[in-house]
């Protein structure tokens, strides 16, 4: 497992590599020029906007600037955003832990709906919960996810005025208003991403009922806790746990409309602020941590596979 | 060991029926409609005994094997009749968590796909184990001496590191005898073997078919032997059970049994074994296959593939069992007929 484990974890380093020259290139290939904009516009004089580029280093050669960015980054330095004059790094830690909150919160929701819901339903198909899981499954699907917000504020804030519609509290700040200000926009998140997993967890958990050593251990005795929980759920969870990682960046992407309809000062919203500025430096950093929440996520995901999984484990 | 001394070896304990099963009758649903699998079993299982069922695929041998501890999904079956008895107790009457306690414990099963029979996520000695923790109540580490001097009693090699092994780091035969370990752990009176070496290579069968004869001469257990293969059958039971379409045809002790089977399928199942036929000739089958699941025909289940059928006398009325002078046969010209057992 520890071999695993490391073997694993050098795969990340190309995998970032990768990931910033592909954000560095794209970004570098927007339409639009930063000089430009932050000198004023197109009227401004050659000289000035000649300057601006210097300073903010658009003058050098491409692999040049993009050596800089990868020694940079890998330093905590992002640069400094080409609108406000902040460094990147200093606006992602602001940023971050409300995206972080947001997605952590929302799968944590998701794993309350789907794991008791389709377990129920495995265990008696065509039952009640089966049905209630199909509803689940459908509705997270088929509803856009800021109607479902809107839905969500029009009920819980603005009739029975019990959450906060709007804004963000940090945990440190107070631990309960953190939680009851994320609670519409987690529901929100957890609905859309509980459908694929219930469906998901559904279908592997009672493909892996009808097994052959569901029925030696039930043969043997054991009680239906021991059979369906320690057994027959944890071979299930395998295809769930992949779910669930491909499911980080479709989360992240949901996080920008989310943040959107609940004004959460997040990585989503900034991402939208940066690209409407021309901001490359903080569109860059935006960029850069999301690909490497998934990354990391792809690599929980694997982690949790071969926990799962020993036959993983060997290859 | 000849069949002479093993039972005189079991007949102490003669007599007692630790299993008897008294005109069981089980419908499916395996989709909308229910359908009649298990037609008035009757059998009985002695301490001690070995008894073969025997029967072509959907003949519902394995249902019956399932039905003996409850393990038919009560959501998809339908008790038309009769009752089950384990010790005097009746298994079909008794709630689900005394029947969890009895299985396991008293009675043991092991099944044919030893590849699929054991969870692929945890290790074969603790599989076993928590059969062990689950019905003895004990600690950890009793539990794993108590593994891995089952593991030596099947006869697996280095049990201290096979126990550690996960289920795909072993050969088909090696968890076959995991499975029998986890099955014996708790010693269990009665042993339930549903075709348990049909999935293994011939040298392995033979293997498993010893340690199996082995533990029961040791344990003092009973075994309830499932399996298509007549020749198995002959070599490891003292007593045999003939299944066609859901209903029992024939119940006989094996040696007049192979000589002189009374019913006309059991007759043409003794012929149609290969080592029974002179070489090089074309293999005799018996022609037609079983009724479809459910199907019931009016008269002697057997009588349309039957060559001694008589029209308006073997497809009128069912036919019971009726007493011969090793068994029981349901064939009502079994008096009349003179069959033809394996080839002397």
């Amino acid at each position: 497992m520890l071999t695993f484990t490391i073997r694993r974890l050098l795969t990340l380093v190309p995998q970032l590599l990768v990931a910033a020259l592909v954000v560095f290139v794209l970004t570098s290939l927007l339409p639009g020029d930063a000089a430009i904009a932050r000198a004023g516009g197109e009227s401004a004089t050659p000289e000035l906007i000649a300057q601006y580029r210097a300073q903010l280093g658009l003058d050098k050669p491409l692999v040049e600037r993009f050596i800089d960015f990868v020694v940079h980054a890998a330093t905590g330095d992002l640069g400094i955003s080409f609108s406000t004059s902040e460094p990147v790094s200093d606006i992602l830690l602001r940023k971050v832990p409300v995206t972080l909150s947001l997605v952590l919160l929302g799968f944590i929701f998701a794993i309350l709906i789907a794991l008791p819901l389709a377990t129920i339903a495995a265990l008696h198909p065509r039952g009640i919960a089966d049905r209630i899981s199909l509803a689940v499954a459908t509705s997270g699907i088929a509803i856009p996810n800021f109607w479902f917000a809107i839905l969500l504020v029009l009920l819980f804030s603005l009739t029975l005025r019990w959450l906060p519609a709007t804004s963000y509290v940090p945990f440190s700040t107070d631990p309960l208003q953190w939680f009851l200000h994320l609670l519409l926009p987690a529901i929100t998140l957890g609905h859309a991403l509980a459908a694929e997993l219930t469906r998901q967890l559904r279908a592997s958990l009672g493909d892996h009922l009808r097994r052959d050593y569901v029925r030696t251990m039930r043969s043997a005795g054991l009680s239906e806790i021991s059979v369906v929980g320690k057994h027959a759920l944890r071979s299930a969870l395998g295809p769930a746990v992949t779910t669930l990682g491909l499911q980080v960046p479709i989360a992240i992407g949901t996080c920008v409309v989310i943040e959107a309809v609940f004004d959460l000062p997040g990585i989503g919203s900034q991402m939208v602020q940066a690209v409407f500025s021309r901001d490359i430096q903080v569109l860059q950093g935006v960029i850069l941590f999301t690909v490497l929440l998934v990354v990391v996520a792809s690599f929980l995901t694997d982690l949790a596979y071969a926990l799962i999984n020993p036959k993983v484990r060997v290859q | 060991m000849t069949r002479n001394s093993r039972e005189e070896s079991a007949a102490p304990t003669r007599g007692d029926a630790l299993l008897r099963v008294e005109g069981f009758s089980l419908d499916l649903a395996p989709g909308r409609e229910y359908l009649s699998v298990l037609n008035d079993i009757d059998l009985e299982v002695r301490s001690g005994e070995v008894v073969g069922l025997v029967g072509e695929s959907g003949s519902g041998k394995s249902t019956l094997a399932m039905s003996l501890m409850g393990l038919v999904p009560k959501r998809i079956s339908r008790q038309r009749s009769g009752r089950i008895l384990f010790n005097g107790v009746d298994v079909t009457a008794l709630r689900e968590r005394d029947l969890r306690a009895i299985r396991g414990r008293d009675v043991g099963m092991i099944f044919q796909e030893p590849m699929t029979a054991l969870d692929p996520a945890y290790r074969v000695g603790d599989q076993v184990a928590e059969v062990i923790r689950r019905h003895r109540g004990v600690s950890r580490a009793e539990a794993r001496a108590q593994v891995i001097e089952d593991f030596r009693l099947v006869e697996i090699s280095d049990p201290e590191r096979r126990a550690d092994a996960y289920p795909h780091e072993l050969s088909g035969g090696l968890r076959q005898r995991v499975c029998i370990a986890m099955a014996i752990a708790c010693r269990p009176s009665l042993l339930i073997a549903d075709e348990p070496t049909t999935a293994l290579d011939v040298t392995t069968q033979a293997q498993i078919l010893e340690l199996l004869r082995r533990l029961r001469a040791e344990m003092d257990m009973s075994i309830v032997l499932i399996s298509h293969d007549l020749a198995v059958i002959a070599e490891f039971c003292d007593r045999v059970l003939v299944m066609y379409a859901g209903q029992i045809m024939e119940q006989a002790m094996i040696d007049p049994f192979f000589v002189r089977p009374r019913h006309p399928y059991a007759s043409a199942l003794l012929q149609a074994l290969p080592e029974n036929q002179p070489p090089l000739n074309e293999l005799s089958v018996l022609p037609g296959s079983p009724p479809p699941l459910g199907y019931v025909a009016p008269g002697c289940r057997f009588a349309n593939r039957c060559e001694f059928a008589q029209a308006g006398r073997c497809d009128t009325h069912a036919v019971s069992l009726s007493p011969t002078d090793a068994g029981e046969v349901r064939c009502i010209r079994a008096d009349e007929l003179v069959l033809e057992g394996a080839g002397q």
